[in-house]
């Protein structure tokens, strides 16, 4: 599904991301108290991961529109199948 | 600062909108899906367990302790409503956790993304403000019975990290 740009969705992307990023660097902060040299270590991970951190979030507008296909079935329907995951106990 | 009454509103009305007067309110009677009904009790899931949760807060040193864990959920297809309380054991801190969880697996493991309202019930004062929080949560199924689980949330209002790793022991699993 093609995502929509929308301005102010882009701001408060860039918003987000940046307070993303300023959280990843607290974290790395905490991590080198912890252990020195570690902070290096995660820094390396989280910049190759950041890519599809960010392509996950900006996709938010389509998991928006997932939700709103489900919810909104289900809302109609009152019925839903069921599919459980173990991430539902987190 | 995000209301508290603005958070309560917008969750009851999406949870509103799933459990609704049932079907006669429609104009036109839907025809009865194989799937189970929402308000069916054997279509949730429910269970307890414990777990490590810590804070880490924009400013200030972080703090943690051992949790136990009580949840409901009505697992859905990519989505499942989701709600988790759990409970400091050292400090007394409450916290209960409404919310949606969005599913996706990478490389077959079990992940998934949440929206949750954060409500507080604090023994130690100052109490932090309920805050609506984002999430990424993993989770594995160990043998037949047991859950480990871990989550990172995010609050949009306090800036605070919270990771939590946990096991978890479910006493019911949802079924069609």
């Amino acid at each position: 599904m093609a995502v929509p740009q929308i301005p102010a969705l882009e701001a408060a992307l860039d918003a987000l991301f940046a307070r993303l990023d300023a959280t990843f660097a607290k974290i790395e902060k905490a991590a080198d108290a912890l252990a020195p040299g570690s902070g290096a270590a995660l820094a390396k991970v989280i910049a190759a991961e950041e890519p599809l951190i960010k392509a996950g979030v900006a996709d938010v507008v389509s998991i928006v529109a997932a939700a709103a296909l489900e919810l909104g079935g289900a809302a109609r329907t009152l019925h839903a199948p069921v599919v459980p995951d173990p991430t539902d106990s987190v | 600062m995000i209301s508290y009454r603005v958070g309560v509103a917008v969750m009851l009305l999406v949870y509103g909108l799933v459990f609704r007067c049932g079907p006669a309110s429609a104009q036109t009677p839907a025809p009865a899906p194989a799937s189970p009904a929402l308000y069916e009790i054997s279509s949730w899931s429910a269970g307890l367990g414990a777990g490590y949760e810590a804070i880490v807060p924009e400013a200030g040193s972080s703090r943690g302790g051992p949790t136990a864990i009580a949840y409901l959920a009505r697992p859905m297809k990519d989505f499942a409503l989701v709600a988790r309380g759990s409970w400091n054991v050292v400090d007394g801190d409450v916290r209960v956790s409404p919310g949606i969880h969005y599913r996706f697996p990478v490389a077959k493991e079990h992940f998934a993304a949440a929206l949750n309202y954060d409500f507080y019930a604090v023994s130690n004062v100052p109490s932090p403000a309920n805050e609506w929080s984002v999430g990424i949560l993993w989770a594995r199924q160990l043998g037949r019975t047991l859950v480990l689980g871990a989550s990172a949330s995010y609050g949009l209002d306090t800036h605070d990290f919270r990771p939590v790793v946990q096991l978890t022991l479910p006493l019911h699993t949802g079924r069609n």
